[in-house]
């Protein structure tokens, strides 16, 4: 599919020969700049799926295709991972350098970037994550939205495409969820950056084009937000549960309060309750 | 058994260029069969604060009192602080280490210098306790568990030592909405059967559900403090800490903002589920009449 950055034909995917497979037989289709997100819990096979992706791993049968390029394909791996690039769960494992600005050049040193090129990329990537003024910090000082959002600068560095988030606010308090999630919005907003949200919580999947449900190793709900949230019953055997307002809505449904579907945030939920009232 | 901190200031590095003051004059009383909230912005010091309870870390300034006794004073044997009140550290599971799920569970036990018995029921009883008393569960390798079965784990080893007061930080951290759960129905339970609870979270809406008592951190002191019906009525002054307020709180406030004349008491889901539905149902009496 041309209109498609990333597509899955029928991925699965098991660690060793006998062992079970973590991904099961998984089409998937990622236009161009969307910002998708993938919920499940623990051990569904998300991370798996987002590794898949970017051609750390690839599949046992089925294939993944990355702007066109096979991820089977050896010679297309480093292109590929360029291309879609990754940020992982833990900020304290993805930073290497002992400057702001160095940890960011890490990975253009790495693709053979001309050295003249080198600071307006890193520049303008700290500058897209609101970094810019930390850039002769140590990494080790900043908080954990902070580092992460180095850590998404290494990566825009690299003017990917795409970039698949793995996770990368669960180690995060509040405040640094929201900074990083609000960053990330931004450069898919404004940059065009196609996004692969993979999370648990609920409430960060409410702002993509779309919700993946995984549950061992397949996609077993797919649709926006909305209709993914509309029936919390639906989440629960798979371990996930709605987003508050959602969850309240439906059961003030279930009394005969004719709330309309699809009400995820708060302020759509006020607005409806004061209609009714 | 009644812990106080009286003043208690800690500076970490003290007299070197990164010397920084984590808390500062802290007053503050774990209420025996108390449920206690610790909540404040990541760097507020509500972690440095834990590590006072059980005399992981020594006052820079104050005490720490057990039975109105400094436990930092000559002569007093901290070992009984460290048996009374359990630790669980963030992120416990990265210190699992033995090769069993049962032998991890017995290192507390064994340092105490019990008898075999005593270990093996105390392992027994802390892995039932914590919902891993399947048959086989405890001669696993903890490493073949699941992040929520090896948090579990870790707060097992930790119930082993039959601490009075349990100190966790974050103990949801990282889990998915299932775990999280069972975490939390775990803590809660132990809560019933009389033991104190002191739990550092980020999420009000646990705290909401579950705290008797909330103490809000800022800059390494005490910036609030209070029943949490009494903390979430100022939702203002805990945004302005970069602090949520419970997500039906907000909900709350808008519908006040909107004109509706809906309680201030609100924070947990089931007491929203009440209000909307007597305001929905109040709105339609009113409407016919």
């Amino acid at each position: 599919m041309a209109d498609a950055i990333i597509t899955l034909d029928h991925v699965s995917f098991a660690y060793e020969e006998d062992a079970p497979q973590a991904v099961r037989d998984v089409t998937l289709s990622i236009p161009w700049g969307e910002f998708h997100a993938i919920l499940g819990r623990n051990g569904s096979g998300k991370s798996t799926l987002a590794k898949l992706i970017n051609g750390l791993y690839t599949p046992t049968s089925g294939a993944v295709c990355v702007c066109g390029m096979d991820t089977r394909d050896e010679k297309n791996t480093w292109e590929i991972r360029r291309r879609a690039g990754m940020v992982f769960q833990n900020p304290d494992n993805q930073l290497v350098a002992t400057v702001v600005r160095e940890d960011v050049a890490f990975g253009l040193e790495n693709i053979g970037v001309p050295t003249e090129e080198m600071p307006g990329r890193i520049e303008r990537a700290l500058v897209d994550v609101g970094m810019m003024a930390y850039a002769e910090r140590a990494p080790h000082l900043l908080s954990g939205g902070q580092k992460q959002r180095v850590a998404i600068a290494g990566v825009l560095a690299m003017e990917p495409e795409a970039i698949i988030f793995d996770e990368s606010t669960a180690m995060l308090d509040p405040q640094g969820r929201k900074e990083v999630l609000s960053a990330v919005k931004r450069l898919n907003r404004d940059k065009g950056i196609t996004v692969i949200w993979i999370t648990h919580f609920m409430e960060e999947a409410v702002a993509a084009d779309r919700v993946h449900v995984m549950h061992d190793g397949q996609i077993v709900m797919t649709g926006t937000p909305r209709e993914v949230f509309a029936d919390a019953d639906r989440l629960r055997p798979y371990r996930l549960d709605a987003p508050v307002t959602a969850r309240l809505c439906q059961r003030l449904r279930k009394e005969g309060m004719p709330l309309r579907e699809g009400i995820l945030t708060a302020e759509e939920m006020a607005e409806e309750v004061a209609k009714l009232c | 058994m009644l812990i106080a901190l009286e003043n208690v200031t800690h500076t970490y590095q003290p007299d070197s260029p990164f010397q920084a003051t984590a808390i500062r004059n802290v007053n503050l009383e774990i209420r025996p069969g108390e449920f206690l909230a610790l909540i404040g912005h990541t760097g507020s010091g509500k972690s440095t604060l834990a590590q006072h309870i059980n005399g992981l870390l020594r006052p820079t300034q104050g005490r720490v009192l057990l039975d109105g006794q400094d436990i930092h004073a000559k002569g007093f044997d901290r070992r009984e602080v460290r048996r009374a009140v359990g630790l669980v550290f963030q992120y416990p599971e990265h210190q699992l280490f033995e090769e069993t799920v049962a032998k991890d569970v017995a290192f507390g036990p064994k340092n105490l210098g019990l008898s075999d018995a005593e270990i093996k029921e105390r392992v027994a009883e802390a892995l039932e306790k914590v919902g891993l008393d399947e048959p086989g569960m405890a001669d696993k390798s903890p490493f073949e568990l699941s992040g929520g079965q090896m948090r579990r784990a870790a707060v097992a080893g930790v119930l082993a030592m039959r601490p009075e007061i349990l100190v966790l930080d974050e103990p949801a951290a990282g889990l998915d909405p299932q775990s999280r759960e069972d975490m939390l129905q775990l803590i809660a339970h132990l809560y019933s059967q009389g033991s104190t609870v002191v739990m550092i979270s980020h999420s009000m809406d646990d705290v909401a559900r579950f705290a008797t008592r909330a103490v809000v951190m800022e800059k390494g002191t005490i910036a609030m403090e209070g029943a949490p019906e009494e903390i979430f009525r100022h939702p203002e002054q805990l945004e302005k800490m970069g602090l949520d307020v419970p997500s039906v709180c907000k909900l709350g406030m808008l519908l006040r903002q909107k004109g509706l004349p809906c309680p201030a008491d609100i924070f947990r889901e089931d007491q929203a589920f009440d209000a909307l539905l007597s305001l929905w149902k109040g709105g339609k009496a009113h409407g016919a009449e």
